[in-house]
């Protein structure tokens, strides 16, 4: 699996471990699907959450705007992508 | 601008000068002139448009701002909804005059009622209307309905008046003058409405207009405008604090404030060290009103004119100026009980004790459920706790789910569980009839807790009802696989005898739980032969969450299984099934 995919796959049982969502599987999640609202449904109490976990697995912080935030949070790609760019080497 | 000489707004401070800043949404600031103006453009338009109840759906506290003065001068009520969910603003809608609203929040059957948005198209040049009564109904608010069906609540403009003036004599000293509000808490509800927007609106401190909850957008917004203070939940406090992301306003954030449920004393105590000041508890909800306020310990001080009585059940019963409902009583107050045990100190301060409503009776005993947790949670090894009723035989029962602090998890680990048992029994005998001691008692990491922090009732008796096996988080079934979500519960049975600082989950076990989700996939009878391959990568330690996953594969005649989480692999190999089995 190419390390994108790897990623994608580890985020999604993040997501699932993290939120302790019932009734959900990793090949439920879409990469590009919408996590909050539609889609999967999440809150911001789960983005709250959702933060708190990716800076205590990968040690990736996001930044101060809120717009470029609700992009990250978008989908399981986009924090993929941002866990990509952003975690230390 | 209102002409000169027209008094200013209520709830306004009566001589701030225009340019005094009102509200900011991140660099942007909204001055004293603008909200004026705003206030007396939206207040002539609701003259025209028809007096009355108005449905007010705004996530913006500005907006919240502007449309609950306009209303008060314009003999108008918020009808105050509590979300924009089609169904609640469908509901509320009805024998509205109009509604004052996002224009991207759709309003199911409103017709051609008259809406506006005061952030965009209002804007006016009248004099405010003259003042109204005081007694007025300015405001109605949505109950959640926790103990019983949703209701509406009413209050008065006095009410609203003298409850912003009450916190102000409590905390505006410890404030200062010109502390910036932040807030996690939406302004559509009574305490978001009381102290986001017209607390800080009446005395001249800026408000933030938008709501961010995430503490690497909050934080450093906070920072920016210091001095500061923070009006939020326990669940939006209790993970800032996790992260520690309040470290960084220390010195700058003089206050935090916290309400619609008890805090937990852990997050008490890491906001008072992230912070260097204690979060400040509200008690109160929308039918009383703010009843009383702590700091750090256990008992609250009632609000300055509200007393505090006990009915002959022991619940707090709180006779208040600001309360709603109830029996009308002298001085404009309104006695409301509640639904919570009250313990009153001679000093007049109080302890909670719980929810009434949970009370069972062991041999002609009756025991207050919410009384022996509270008293379970003075001991410094339990974070949480929980007591639930059970059978044992033909008796009622009481057991006992304990959530360990880091104190309690190192006691666990070092004398095992049976002491541990005993000290926590031996904390409760002090006070409680031996007969009403728990009979079972599970210790674990953290309660089964959902999202609002309520314990389902069916959660926790399940913990129960198995001896101290993992706990089942949920379950998965495939055609051909089944996987659990499991956690391990501190006192593990089979961790018995395996104390050594660092207790981990014996393999044996690990293949024992294997073996049931096997025979739940495929049968009691399953012919399950031998275990052909099996590692043990990393160790399994109590307390963790983890899945467990057995796959069936008939082509092969064998099963698959795995017990991990997102970043670690417990247990991982495979079994023979015999042949002319189920393979």
């Amino acid at each position: 699996m190419p390390t994108s995919e790897v990623l994608e796959a580890e985020l999604k049982e993040l997501i699932i471990q993290a939120l302790a969502l019932e009734d959900v599987k990793p090949a439920d999640i879409e990469p590009e699907a919408a996590l909050f609202v539609e889609g999967l449904g999440l809150d911001s109490i789960d983005a709250l959450e959702l933060s708190l976990a990716l800076e205590e697995r990968y040690g990736v912080s996001i930044g101060d705007d809120p717009e470029t935030n609700r992009q990250i949070f978008a989908s399981v790609r986009n924090l993929a992508n941002f866990v990509h760019e952003n975690r230390a080497a | 601008m209102p002409r000169p000489g027209t008094s200013p707004p209520r709830l306004t401070p009566p001589n701030a000068p225009e340019h005094a800043l009102v509200a900011f949404r991140g660099a942007r600031e909204h001055d004293r002139g603008d909200l004026l103006r705003r206030v007396a453009g939206l207040a002539a338009w609701l003259e025209k448009s028809g007096p009355g109840r108005w449905l007010v759906q705004s996530e913006d506290a500005y907006a919240s701002a502007i449309c609950a003065l306009a209303l008060i001068h314009s003999r108008g009520c918020a009808v105050v909804a509590p979300n924009a969910q089609a169904e609640t603003l469908r509901r509320l809608a009805r024998g509205v005059e109009g509604a004052l609203a996002p224009p991207g929040v759709a309003i199911p059957d409103f017709g051609a009622r008259p809406r506006l948005w005061p952030l965009e198209d209002c804007a006016g040049s009248e004099a405010l209307a003259r003042v109204r009564s005081r007694a007025a109904v300015v405001a109605e608010f949505q109950t959640s309905g926790t103990t019983g069906p949703e209701k509406s609540v009413r209050k008065e403009l006095r009410q609203i008046e003298d409850e912003v003036a009450a916190l102000e004599e409590l905390f505006g000293e410890r404030l200062g003058a010109a502390t910036s509000i932040f807030a996690t808490v939406s302004p559509q509800h009574i305490y978001g409405l009381l102290f986001r927007v017209l607390w800080p609106l009446s005395s001249g401190r800026p408000f933030q207009a938008e709501t961010l909850l995430l503490p690497p957008e909050l934080v450093p917004r906070m920072r920016e405008r210091s001095p500061c203070a923070l009006v939020t939940t326990p669940s939006h406090l209790q993970r800032m604090a996790s992260g520690r992301g309040l470290r960084a306003l220390a010195g700058h954030c003089r206050a935090v404030f916290s309400s619609g449920a008890a805090l937990d004393s852990a997050t008490r105590d890491a906001v008072a060290e992230q912070l260097g000041t204690p979060p400040i508890e509200i008690l109160g909800s929308t039918e009383t009103g703010g009843i009383a306020w702590r700091t750090g310990d256990a008992s609250w001080t009632a609000f300055p004119g509200v007393a505090i009585e006990t009915d002959e059940s022991g619940r707090l019963v709180a006779v208040s100026p600001f309360a709603s409902g109830g029996e009308r009583c002298a001085g404009g107050r309104r006695r409301v009980a509640t639904g919570d045990l009250c313990l009153l100190g001679a000093d007049g301060r109080f302890e909670l004790r719980g929810r009434a409503d949970r009370v069972v009776k062991i041999a002609g005993k009756r025991l207050a459920l919410a009384a022996m947790e509270s008293e379970l949670l003075q001991h410094p090894w339990v974070l949480d706790a929980a007591i639930v009723a059970i059978e044992r035989g033909a008796e009622a029962r009481v057991a006992a789910a304990v959530a360990l602090s880091a104190e309690g998890r190192a006691a666990l680990a070092q004398r095992g569980r049976g002491p541990l048992r005993e000290a926590c029994a031996g904390h409760l005998a002090a006070r409680f009839d031996r007969v009403l001691l728990p009979r079972a008692w599970r210790f674990l990491a953290a309660l089964p807790r959902n999202a609002t922090g309520k314990l389902p009732a069916a959660a926790l008796r399940g913990l129960f009802e198995r001896p101290r096996e993992p706990i089942a988080h949920a379950e998965r079934r495939e055609p051909n696989a089944l996987r659990r979500e499991l956690e391990v519960p501190l006192d593990l049975a089979q961790l018995e005898g395996h104390f050594e600082g660092d207790p981990i989950v014996p393999g044996i076990a690990m293949l024992a739980w294997v073996m049931s989700a096997a025979r739940e996939l495929l049968g009691h009878d399953a012919p399950i032969g031998c275990i052909d391959v099996v590692k043990f990568p990393e160790p399994l330690r109590p307390g963790a969450r983890f899945a467990l996953r057995v796959e069936h594969r008939p082509e092969r005649g064998r099963l698959d299984f795995e017990l991990r989480d997102a970043a670690r692999v417990f247990a991982t190999g495979r079994c023979t099934l015999a042949p002319g089995g189920v393979a």
